[in-house]
């Protein structure tokens, strides 16, 4: 699947398939996803929990640990680097300074022994170049851009004595040190309290306009999408499924696991969660033949049980993706 | 509560301890046989086993013999040694720095030897490296001390000619014993360092670390280091006290050592209760200093521990 504006790309991921080799066989976490970013975009991945968001994200970064998880196979190009054919020891330039990202779990993602400031300082240093005390200005700087009050004491502080809120905003605060060229946000709003939760959103968006980032933002609340993306790929089993913009999605989504999961738009409204869809979800180590989609789509034709639906353009200009036997959209 | 108010506490509660534990090995000291029996020979007249009794202060009620001793352990003062016919505050600080010295020094080569080798295990966890550093360090565990004695001596000193095979006098002397009573701290501790590394390998905050473009050598040493520190002191501290409190006897008895470890089985054997008393003293004191000690290093590498 190729996008036609390439020249304004920042990033992007071909053919990426990343698998966790556990006793009971192997768990295809990551199939064949391929995705592009504008610079200075906002993309939303989107997908249920378990349909390998965060293994995406890790995987771009070659975080993923072996054993049991291993890439299988795919290229990330970051701004023209290959990020997959650089040496292990190089990835230290590409993390931090090429992708930053804050991690789904703020409660167990910071150091213990450390404090919240010596975190945030180190990833000034490393990748700002900065040392000792300017360091330390800039990441005491840093605790105020997230809105951290008296943030002269609070770069003493250990991270067992900030609410869970406070700790989002470290992890925001360490991304954003990186001066990363892609931040890579995986849920960071999603264990928070409703008002913590706007509040985190507001300064993402207030920063975004700031400091002009490209941010890839996972997330499986579509209220969050509706506010925040300017595009979507929808993740489902692994797989992209149909990537469009943030109006396509909402207007005229073509997957019928995309229809699904949006329900009625007034149902969005009220909630912004994903919209349930009866059946089970997939079992990533057995995996149905066809359509991965098929055994819950009320759709489902003869063809969709065995062959494999390839992408299609709906758009023509590259805009809107789908891979889907019968389309949905309106022509 | 501040650290100094927790230190003096437990302080107070550390003189608990060693009462309480002197006095218990006294009442069972007292059960378990009758010293005058061992000192005399068979043949020895009754008249002689009273005065001998009175001498002692063995006939007394056990309450009044009990009191007197604790007054005068108050002092440091455990009486006369009956075996060694001195002071038993003369034998013990005869023998008692010289194999603290030792074991301290045994210390020292498992936390520099285990340290590195358990987090290279863990951070390989899996590989061929990691198999044969568990095997090492499980040998070190189940081999009997006393054994790699007399191996280290066989190469070092019998084959090599390098060290002296036995005796006290210069540093020289300490290595191989320190050597053999290494080996099965240095197995404890991998084994704990490797375990507790890999469980912090595994943890998000490694993840977030990396994903700020921390080195691999700092994620180890700058990161999960410190996290493992806790549980690798409560072993060092654990290990310790253990050898201290005799398990180092049977390699001083293989290097002809006079430590502590060897006058504890030769206090037993010969019945010597004063000297035990005062030994078992010491031992509980020792033991009760070290883990207020590990405590308060807790502190040190755990933030969320406030004394
Ligand atoms: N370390 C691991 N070992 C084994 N399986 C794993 C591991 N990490 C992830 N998986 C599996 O990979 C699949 C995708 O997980 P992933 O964390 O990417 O889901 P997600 O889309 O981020 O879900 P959520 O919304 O719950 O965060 C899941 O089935 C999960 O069980
Ligand atoms: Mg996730």
């Amino acid at each position: 699947m190729e996008e036609t504006k390439t020249k304004d790309i920042i990033l992007s991921v071909k053919d990426l398939s990343t698998s966790f080799f556990l006793r009971e066989g192997e768990v295809k976490a990551v199939d064949g996803v391929s995705f592009s970013v504008r610079k200075g975009e906002c993309l939303a991945l989107v997908g249920e929990s378990g349909s390998g968001k965060t293994v995406t994200a890790l995987s771009m970064l070659r975080l993923v640990v072996w054993p049991p998880g291993k890439i299988k196979s795919g290229e990330v190009i970051l701004d023209g680097v290959s990020v997959f054919d650089l040496p292990m020891k190089n990835m230290k330039d590409v993390r931090g300074k090429g992708m930053a990202m804050i991690l789904q779990e703020p409660m167990s993602s910071l150091n213990p022994s450390q404090t919240i400031g010596q975190q945030i300082q180190e990833a000034v240093e490393i990748n700002q170049g900065l040392k000792g005390e300017e360091a330390k200005k800039k990441a005491i700087e840093m605790l105020g851009i997230v809105r951290i009050p008296s943030p002269e004491k609070r770069y003493y502080n250990y991270p067992h004595e900030l609410s869970g809120g406070m700790k989002q905003r470290i992890m925001i605060a360490i991304a954003l040190s990186c001066r990363p060229k892609v931040l890579i946000a995986d849920e960071p709003t999603c264990s928070l309290d409703v008002t913590i939760q706007a509040q985190i959103l507001r300064l993402m968006q207030q920063l975004r306009k700031e400091i002009d980032t490209t941010i890839l933002f996972i997330t499986s609340d579509l209220g969050i999408v509706a506010e925040m993306a300017d595009r979507v790929a929808i993740m489902y089993a692994g797989q992209l499924i149909e990537i469009c913009d943030v109006f396509t999605l909402f207007e005229n989504s073509a997957h019928p696991y995309t229809k699904g999961i949006m329900g009625s738009i007034t149902a969005m409204k009220e909630g912004g969660r994903l919209n349930i869809i009866s059946g089970d979800p997939p079992d990533l180590m057995a995996l149905p033949s066809g359509c991965k989609f098929h055994p819950r789509c009320e759709y489902c034709q003869e063809i969709c049980k065995t062959e494999e639906p390839g992408y299609t353009d709906l758009s023509g200009t590259g805009d809107h993706w789908v891979r889907c036997h019968f389309p949905l959209n309106k022509k | 509560m501040g650290m100094g108010k927790y230190i003096l506490q437990r302080l107070a509660f550390t003189v608990l301890v060693v009462i309480g534990i002197s006095i218990l090995v006294f009442v069972i000291t007292h059960m378990v046989g009758n010293p005058v029996d061992i000192m005399l020979p068979l043949t020895a007249t009754e008249e002689q086993r009273q005065l001998l009794t009175q001498q002692l202060g063995l006939d007394k009620p056990m309450i009044e013999q009990l009191g007197t001793f604790l007054k005068d352990a108050a002092t440091l003062d455990f009486g006369m040694s009956w075996w060694q016919r001195r002071p038993c505050m003369e034998v013990i600080m005869d023998d008692l720095p010289l194999t603290a010295l030792l074991i301290f020094f045994a210390s020292c080569i498992s936390v520099i030897v285990a340290i590195p080798l358990g987090i290279a295990a863990a951070y390989h966890k899996g590989s061929f490296l990691d198999r044969v550093l568990t095997i090492i360090s499980l040998g070190g565990i189940c081999l009997p001390p006393f054994w790699i004695g007399l191996m280290l001596m066989l190469v070092f000193s019998v084959k090599l000619g390098w060290l002296p095979t036995s005796g006290i006098g210069t540093w020289k002397h300490m290595i191989l014993p320190a050597l053999a009573i290494s080996f099965r701290p240095m197995g404890h501790l991998s084994q704990i360092v490797r375990f507790e590394m890999m469980q912090q390998l595994n943890g998000l905050y490694v993840i977030t670390a990396r994903a700020k473009g921390v080195t691999e050598t700092a994620v180890l040493f700058k990161h999960a280091l410190k996290n493992i520190m806790t549980a690798s002191i409560t072993m060092i501290g654990s290990d310790f006290t253990k050898q201290l409190g005799g398990l180092s006897a049977s390699v001083e008895v293989v290097f002809g050592f006079p430590g502590f470890g060897h006058l504890i089985s030769e206090t037993i054997s010969n019945m010597d209760f004063p000297l035990l008393q005062a030994e078992v003293f010491f031992v509980a004191l020792i033991v009760c200093l070290i883990n207020l000690l590990v405590d308060i290093l807790y502190a040190a590498f755990d933030p969320r521990i406030r004394y």
